[in-house]
């Protein structure tokens, strides 16, 4: 029996099984056992769009991984699971955190705000590359993912990241939302280390904004002011 | 043709993704020329030392600024110098560097604490200064640190500071991990 006739077949039996309401579980497994290219096909070709299906090959994406290369898998996995993405997310975190195709299927799976999902699971983890994951994917073209990152958690190291690629408009949200988010977030520290000593026009701009907000300013911009 | 701009000039940060920890620099345009200074304290930690790294920027400031009516650079320079040495610890590694476009366009360079300087002709680097050059050595006259004369000038400086060993630095740092200023508004 040739591959696509295989392929044909089990497009019918799964199409049936998800019909009925059964599980996949036991078509899924003997595949595996004797024909795991058939999975692969189904998968990487998007024979079948279903999320049930897709969540049946997430659950056994670790065994795929034999069969094929990661950086495919979770792509095509990435595109049929916008309806539960955190879970994929969750699976690739712990499985290839480090991996440098990560944010090709995080732009899948976030669109605009690529990369706040890994920087979140670096930060909650206390990652010491995070880093160079907020430079690859800055590099990449992300933006919104990292100035809601730093919205998020305070983190300081967007906006000095950003602001070394000379984007001023998304450094400033990024260093605007870590000061909102924690007035002891040490932006400007980091803002100097990652582009140098001359900052001084941009953190005006920082001050005149948080001024804005009828609050006190945070510590370290209030010491700059009376420098 | 008379040189009428800073030739810019940089310095090496650490191999790091937050390279310019402890540095400081200053720039202004008065009588006696064009001054550029760039400084870096060595081990400077990024938090810890921010402060300090700012006061000397503005500290660095201010001097130039009480300097705009000195008539020659090597005066500029002594009292950039004399700061330099009242802000200093003596368990600090503090490298800086100097230059100076004067109105007759002469390129004028003073440093201290430094491995290497680099001068960039025609896409070819090469080392201004041999290794056992006086101002590699930290040698002092009368107290003050020696300066030397960059002619022809070259259209980059690039200084190393101690305690980096004196090896020009691949493309990759030199696009990322040098500070680099260049002329005076």
């Amino acid at each position: 029996m040739s591959i696509e006739s295989q392929v044909s077949q089990a497009i019918t039996d799964i199409e049936q099984t998800l019909t009925e309401g059964l599980s996949l579980e036991p078509i899924i497994e003997r595949l595996l056992m004797t024909d795991p290219q058939v999975v692969i096909e189904l998968l990487l070709r998007h024979r079948i769009e279903h999320p049930v299906f897709a969540q049946m090959m997430l659950l056994i994406s670790h065994d795929l991984e034999s069969f094929a290369e990661p950086e495919q898998l979770y792509l095509a996995l990435a595109i049929q699971m916008r309806f539960n993405p955190e879970a994929l997310l969750n699976v690739l975190f712990e499985r290839h955190s480090t991996a440098l195709w990560l944010p090709k299927v995080c732009q899948q799976v976030e669109g605009a705000r690529v990369g706040y999902y890994h920087l979140m699971h670096k930060h909650q983890t206390h990652a010491r590359d995070l880093p160079i994951w907020c430079v690859r994917y800055a590099l990449s073209g992300a933006r919104d993912g990292l100035v809601a990152f730093a919205e998020d958690t305070g983190n300081p190291i967007p906006a000095a990241v950003l602001y070394g690629f000379n984007d001023e408009r998304a450094a400033f949200q990024a260093a605007v939302g870590s000061f909102r988010r924690n007035p002891k977030s040490p932006v400007l520290e980091f803002l100097l280390a990652r582009v140098g000593p001359n900052i001084d026009a941009f953190v005006e701009q920082i001050v005149a904004e948080l001024s804005s907000d009828g609050r006190p300013l945070p510590p370290m911009l209030e010491w700059w002011r009376n420098q | 043709m008379k040189q009428e701009q800073i030739v810019p000039i940089g310095m090496l940060g650490k191999s790091s993704q937050f390279p310019f920890a402890g540095f400081f620099t200053g720039k202004a345009h008065m009588k006696s020329g064009k001054f550029v200074v760039i400084g870096r304290l060595h081990d400077a930690d990024l938090k810890r030392d921010f402060r300090q790294t700012v006061q000397r920027s503005k500290g660095l400031s201010t001097t130039l600024e009480a300097c705009r009516d000195m008539t020659t650079f090597k005066e500029v320079f002594r009292e950039i110098w004399e700061w330099y040495q009242q802000g200093k610890s003596h368990s600090q590694i503090v490298s800086l560097i100097m230059q100076v476009v004067t109105p007759t366009g002469d390129v004028w360079v003073t440093t201290y604490g430094m491995s290497g300087i680099w001068g960039l002709s025609e896409d070819t680097w090469y080392s201004l200064l041999s290794q056992e050059h006086g101002v590699l050595q930290n040698k002092l006259v009368s107290d003050y640190p020696l300066c030397f004369k960059v002619s022809p000038p070259p259209t980059r400086i690039l200084a190393i500071p101690q305690p980096f060993q004196n090896n020009f630095p691949p493309a990759v740092s030199l696009n990322a991990n040098v500070f680099e200023v260049n002329d005076v508004d």
